[in-house]
């Protein structure tokens, strides 16, 4: 296949990116959500 | 309970096996191009990311626009607003990394300063602007009302990069698939692909969103808590300020 460097970093970089901040959108709610739970001990300033 | 269910699982697994047979499609099952060769493959995933680009920007606009209009003003449109406006973010910065990988085999060059290209980069920073102008801090309704006038201001770049391939000469090839001017006599497998491709990565669009738009519930539901903690707490009891370096 000619071009494969760029295709393989197109598909790459689009899934790693895309899953990258699936995550980060999910570990953000989780730590949130986890802080609510215990009832925000500092006030939820940090 | 059954939209709840859903929208935890149903919808994420569909995406991913979407997504999954849109990979095999595109770099398996499609033919090369008869110009572009192998280099065509990136199409399946530039154009794709492109539209969700302006779908999430049309979110964005819509909810804003409810959320200005006394009628139907309510937090969640707002709460919307920014929460499809980061993943459209996300989704421009990919439609130039992915446009920029299939030039570079197929133009000689990585960037240019083509129309579609621009408008394309000044919507980008129009949307990274309006993500700082929602940090900024401010009484809620207030943060809300200018978060959704700029966001329907910088909706109006979506529509220039669309017809920027018509209104100006470009190297960026003019829109083929509907145009009904043009006959692409697109290969029936690679018009497929495409439009499994736009709708593999509406329904990650979708999942996303969901996602986004509950820690935006979470953010806000926290930032009232401490509001009212602080409005709580009597003011001798609340820590002090950290006095300021005394300037030499």
């Amino acid at each position: 296949m000619r071009d494969l460097g760029y295709i393989l970093a197109g598909y790459l970089l689009t899934g790693g990116a895309v899953a990258g901040y699936a995550l980060s959108v999910r570990l953000r709610l989780r730590r949130l959500t986890r802080r609510a739970q215990r009832g925000f001990p500092d006030g939820g300033l940090s | 309970m059954m939209t709840a269910r859903i929208g935890r699982a149903v919808l994420p697994a569909t995406a991913v096996l979407s997504l999954a047979v849109l990979a095999w499609l595109a770099l398996g099952a499609t033919p090369p191009d008869a110009v572009q060769g192998d280099a065509q493959r990136l199409m399946y995933l530039h154009v794709p990311v492109a539209w969700l680009a302006y779908l999430a920007y049309g979110v964005t606009a819509l909810a804003s626009l409810l959320y200005l209009v006394p009628r139907t003003r309510n937090r969640r449109w707002d709460l919307l607003a920014g929460a499809s406006a980061e993943v459209g973010v996300v989704f421009t910065a990919l439609t130039i990394v992915d446009g920029s990988l299939w030039a570079r085999p197929v133009w000689g060059v990585w960037w240019t300063w083509d129309a579609r290209l621009v408008t394309t980069a000044v919507l980008l920073f129009l949307y990274l602007g309006y993500l700082a102008l929602r940090r900024v801090p401010g009484p809620a309704d207030r943060r809300a009302r200018r978060s959704a006038v700029v966001a329907l201001i910088a909706f109006a770049d979506v529509p220039v990069v669309h017809l920027s391939v018509i209104w100006w000469r470009t190297l960026h090839q003019q829109p083929t698939v509907l145009n009904p001017e043009l006959d692409p006599q697109i290969h029936g497998i690679m018009a497929f692909t495409l439009l499994w491709g736009v709708l593999a990565f509406t329904l990650l669009y979708a999942v996303l969103l969901r996602h986004r738009y509950r820690l935006a519930r979470a953010e806000a539901e926290q930032e009232e808590r401490v509001l009212q903690l602080a409005l709580m707490t009597p003011p001798a009891t609340r820590p002090a300020a950290a006095a300021p370096e005394p300037v030499r």
